[in-house]
């Protein structure tokens, strides 16, 4: 029987050196790896690429917020109505719109109008309710109309054990300028505009007061444009939103 | 030292699972310099600000999409309004059929008194193809004039300079049953560049798809074939051909019968016609014609012992209007502006011509004889 052949000094030495060799180049590899993927990069890129202001953050929230608001689809009349009557019940016992609310005259005026919401989206019904508006004659029926389609669309609630049937009601502001300023106006605590709604809880006040604002334009038949705002809370939002 | 580890065997041993204990703390000292080295920051933010200026370029160029959007929609409403308000022709001052019109109203036909005492009816039916055509050029001139609206307020800023909506679109009338829908694709992209340094370059062509719960084309075949069998027609018999049509494919039918003569008509005896106002002009044509009053028809006897009856007036034109039903059974309505008035207001989709045909026949016409040898008529 042969005894194994005993590897000499100098060999051993060489492989050792070799193996520690392929070591680091898989390390290198690796390396490379990382860093096409992009999880190395100087401070500069991280910073670019996770950096940003919170306020430009909110300022793009409410942006696409409104535009997410401007292409909502309103509902059939059934639904319309139906939500209509929730709101009836609801408004005044727990809540008021800003701007007045008159529900009995927006279902007569929707009743007697349904080209106003009929297969149209939000921005759609600011444009036809537009007509009615310059006519005047039924203001409390235009003004209570969009109070009233704003917040069977929009309206918001968050559960709170602390209120009495256990719901927190909201609906962030929005601001209606058609550019005709002989008309009465409606205010929203900063500005006037030709038609508003929005419903805003005690607990805004305590949450954050900090909103942001967002706007958009709808054409009108007479060739003219009519801005929409939205002010957007983020921290009051951020609250709603937390466990 | 080396040397001396791997002279000893157990050395050799453990040289294995020390490389390997080695390796996992460099691999690990790697990864964790590198998530170290972002934590920081990303647990600040969590949002950064390319990321941000992408969304924001989205948001900008999606506020001017939307506005071509509802533009096309209004541009739609406007376009539908106007041609059924001119019968499909093209705007009534800028080139009216060649039956003429009446009353604001274009004419699809007309009755008029050849001097041997017929009254041959010309039509003027609009074609599918030039209703399509004069439907997409109101489209397109509606549209641009709310595109040129948003050019020149430029609401929407960016980097200082407003955006500017293209204002051509190719558009296509799409046939849908039961809808008039159109889409338009624009013939430049818009354009915009955000951000001051390095600015992005936001391209995207605007696009949109609008239609209308009614198909005008389908609505146009329909009217113009009910409006071929009532016109010339006696107006008893165009009343029930207009009835049988009334609330087919939602369109409601109403016709305001409206009275319109050339006036008296003087009877030759050498068996033609002509336009005179009273016997006396009548008379200085022919000695032995007759002038025929308003309202009569006339029996006048041949040679040969037949009896020719005469109407001696113009045919009735009456204005028609067809109402379109929209959804809901109530009808479709727009929001129009009216140049004259200054206002928006809501009006129902309704087409509007105007058609010819004769009063009904009398129980008792009145002979020439009798008118011309001077008894009562």
């Amino acid at each position: 029987m042969m005894a194994p052949r005993k590897m000499h000094k100098k060999g051993f030495a060489l492989e050792m050196i070799f193996s520690a060799l392929g070591y680091f180049l898989c390390v290198f590899v690796i390396v490379v790896l990382l860093n096409i993927s992009g999880c190395i990069l100087n401070k500069e890129a991280v910073s670019s690429s996770v950096s940003g202001r919170a306020d430009t953050a909110a300022s793009l929230r409410a942006e696409v917020q409104l535009a997410a608001y401007m292409r909502t689809q309103i509902p059939s009349s059934t639904e319309l109505f139906a939500k209509l009557d929730w709101l009836k019940g609801k408004h005044d016992k727990e809540f008021a719109f800003a701007n007045g609310f008159d529900p009995e005259a927006a279902v007569k005026f929707l009743d007697k109008h349904p080209e106003v919401y009929s297969g149209k989206d939000y921005a759609g019904f600011i444009r036809s309710i537009y007509a009615y508006y310059l006519e005047t004659g039924d203001k409390d029926g235009v003004k209570s109309t969009f109070n009233a389609v704003t917040a069977v669309l929009f309206f918001r609630s968050k559960g709170d054990k602390q209120i009495k049937d256990g719901h927190l009601y909201y609906l962030f502001p929005v601001g209606v300028d058609f550019g005709v300023l002989d008309l009465e106006l409606c205010d929203l605590g900063y500005k006037v505009y030709d038609l508003c709604a929005g419903y805003l809880p005690q607990q805004l006040a305590y949450q954050g007061r900090t909103a942001v604002k967002a706007e958009s334009w709808v054409p009108l038949a007479d060739n003219r444009m009519a801005r929409v705002e939205l002010l957007y809370y983020p921290e009051f939002e951020a609250w709603l939103q937390g466990p | 030292m080396l040397e001396k580890f791997v002279k000893n065997r157990k050395g050799l041993d453990y040289y294995p699972p020390l490389v390997a204990i080695i390796g996992i703390f460099v691999l690990g000292a790697i990864i964790s310099m590198v998530f170290l080295k972002q934590y920081p920051l990303a647990a600040q933010f969590s949002l950064g600000r390319e990321p941000l200026r992408l969304f924001h370029t989205y948001a900008t160029a999606d506020k001017a999409l939307a506005f071509v959007d509802e533009s096309a929609s209004i541009a739609l409403e406007r376009s539908a309004y106007i041609s059924g308000k001119s019968g499909f022709y093209d705007s009534f001052y800028d080139s009216p059929p060649s039956c003429g019109s009446r009353d604001g109203l274009n004419l699809w036909s007309i009755g008029s008194m050849e001097s041997d005492c017929t009254f041959p009816l010309t039509t003027c039916y609009p074609g599918e193809s030039g209703a399509a055509s004069q439907f997409k050029s109101n489209f397109e001139s509606a549209l641009g004039e709310l595109v040129k609206t948003f050019n020149a307020k430029g609401p929407v800023i960016v980097n200082g300079k407003p955006v500017v909506l293209p204002d051509s679109y190719n558009l296509k009338l799409q046939p849908v049953p039961g809808r008039t829908e159109i889409t338009g694709t624009a013939d430049k992209p818009l354009v915009i560049a955000y951000g001051v340094t390095n600015p992005l370059k936001y391209e995207v062509k605007a696009g949109f798809r609008v239609d209308l719960p009614f198909d005008l084309l389908t609505n146009r075949k329909a009217i113009v074939d009910t409006a071929q069998q009532a016109a010339g027609k006696l107006e008893n018999d165009a009343r029930d051909v207009i009835n049988s049509a009334d609330g087919v494919g939602g369109l409601d039918w109403k016709e305001d019968f409206n009275l319109e003569r050339i006036g008296s008509i003087c009877l030759h005896d050498v068996g033609t016609c002509s336009c005179c106002q009273d016997e006396q002009e009548c008379n200085k044509f022919d000695k032995d014609g007759f002038c025929v009053e308003w309202g009569d028809w006339v029996t006048v006897p041949a040679g040969d012992g037949t009896v020719v009856e005469k109407l001696p007036f113009d045919i009735i034109t009456a204005p028609m209007s067809v109402k379109v039903d929209g959804a809901g059974g109530s009808h479709a309505r727009f929001f129009i502006y009216d140049d004259a008035s200054g206002k928006v207001s809501g009006r129902d989709m309704t087409y509007e011509f105007s058609l010819s045909w004769m009063e009904p026949h009398p129980e008792d016409a009145q002979t020439a004889c009798e008118c011309s040898s001077g008894y009562q008529c």
